[in-house]
């Protein structure tokens, strides 16, 4: 399993490819990087206002996001989410957290339109860079030199 | 069936298309005419833009770095549809390598009174972002049963790589497409 630290990745600027297969058996490929990973601001207080993401005021860890720039090298659009379904972080003990499942109200939430978690809503057209983010929950006392993962049925290059 | 936007541009038709409807046996019948496909201006962070044809555009998935372009069909239903997405929001883009884009937005339906409806409402844009105006206002075709033999304009929204050179076609997978 390969890992990605995202701090040597930000710092490098690398780019990953990869290749999984949709829900059709299609395959899918992709290219990103990573250019950001930080702590949800403030405004998404705000979103929960509408009790668009109820899990956030029960939760007892701290919601991050892994702000990615992603290209769909495929010939076909592809369906972002599945993309982003792909992606787990694992800390430095071996503990591995999946993608905080996204609420259909807060990815059409001005919000979300402005950090990118609603650009994991859309079909990714081919040929286009789509800033996009991803929410992580995780443990208050989780280290922040944490690792990229893939689920099993992806390969990166 | 792929059809050149270059022809449509030059082409007064109707396109008589039939679709099954995925949950039942109807076979939805409607037609289509290009009225036009033009390069749109964004402005985050606004979610909506008003082109100059009083079309209302929800551009909150558009992207940075792209070209932006709107396509706008005239649709006429013919018989009763009662799905919940139209197959002509299925219309895709491609390009003279085969590359497909889908639109980002499959829900910009709306009608020329828009300026009355926002010169006489509040609160319109989360009124949008929510659900679609019926009659005459803002009508958002996945989440309205569209009336048969009625006009209306419906706007696709496509982020497109920026290539001022490449040239786009429709591409609509539709059962059965024909000229008429």
């Amino acid at each position: 399993m390969q890992k990605i630290s995202i701090s040597e990745s930000i710092k490098a600027g690398n780019w990953y490819n990869i290749n999984t297969v949709d829900y059709n058996d299609n395959l899918i490929c992709t290219r990103f990087t990573v250019i950001g990973f930080e702590p949800i601001n403030s405004n998404f207080a705000a979103v929960n206002y509408y009790d668009m993401f109820p899990n956030y005021s029960a939760c007892d860890g701290r919601f991050m996001l892994l702000k990615l720039v992603i290209v769909n090298t495929s010939k076909n659009p592809v369906y972002s989410a599945h993309v982003r379904d792909q992606f787990c972080l694992i800390d430095d003990e071996g503990y591995s957290y999946g993608c905080y499942p996204s609420h259909g109200h807060i990815s059409c939430s001005q919000w979300a339109c402005e950090n990118g978690v609603a650009n994991f809503l859309v079909p990714h057209n081919p040929k286009i860079k789509y800033h996009g983010s991803i929410i992580f929950l995780l443990p208050n006392d989780c280290s922040n030199d944490l690792a990229i993962v893939f689920n099993t049925s992806t390969q990166v290059i | 069936m792929k059809i050149p936007i270059e022809y449509l541009l030059d082409c007064d038709a109707w396109f008589l298309c039939k679709q099954d409807e995925i949950y039942n046996n109807n076979v939805v019948e409607f037609k289509f005419k290009f009225e036009y496909f033009n390069k749109i201006w964004i402005h985050p962070p606004e979610q909506y833009i008003i082109d100059e044809n009083d079309l209302l555009i929800d551009t909150k998935y558009a992207q940075k770095d792209t070209y932006t372009y709107l396509l706008v069909l005239k649709l006429l239903q013919i018989n009763a549809y009662s799905g919940y997405c139209h197959p002509i929001t299925k219309i895709n883009l491609s390009d003279e390598d085969d590359y497909i884009f889908n639109s980002f937005s499959s829900w910009s339906i709306v009608e020329k009174q828009i300026h009355y409806w926002l010169d006489n409402g509040s609160g319109y844009k989360d009124e949008i972002k929510i659900d679609g105006y019926y009659d005459g206002r803002l009508y958002d075709i996945n989440k309205r049963r569209i009336l048969c033999n009625r006009e209306y304009n419906i706007g696709l929204a496509f982020c497109l790589p920026v290539d001022d050179s490449a040239k786009y076609l429709l591409d609509c997978g539709f059962d059965s497409i024909e000229e008429i």
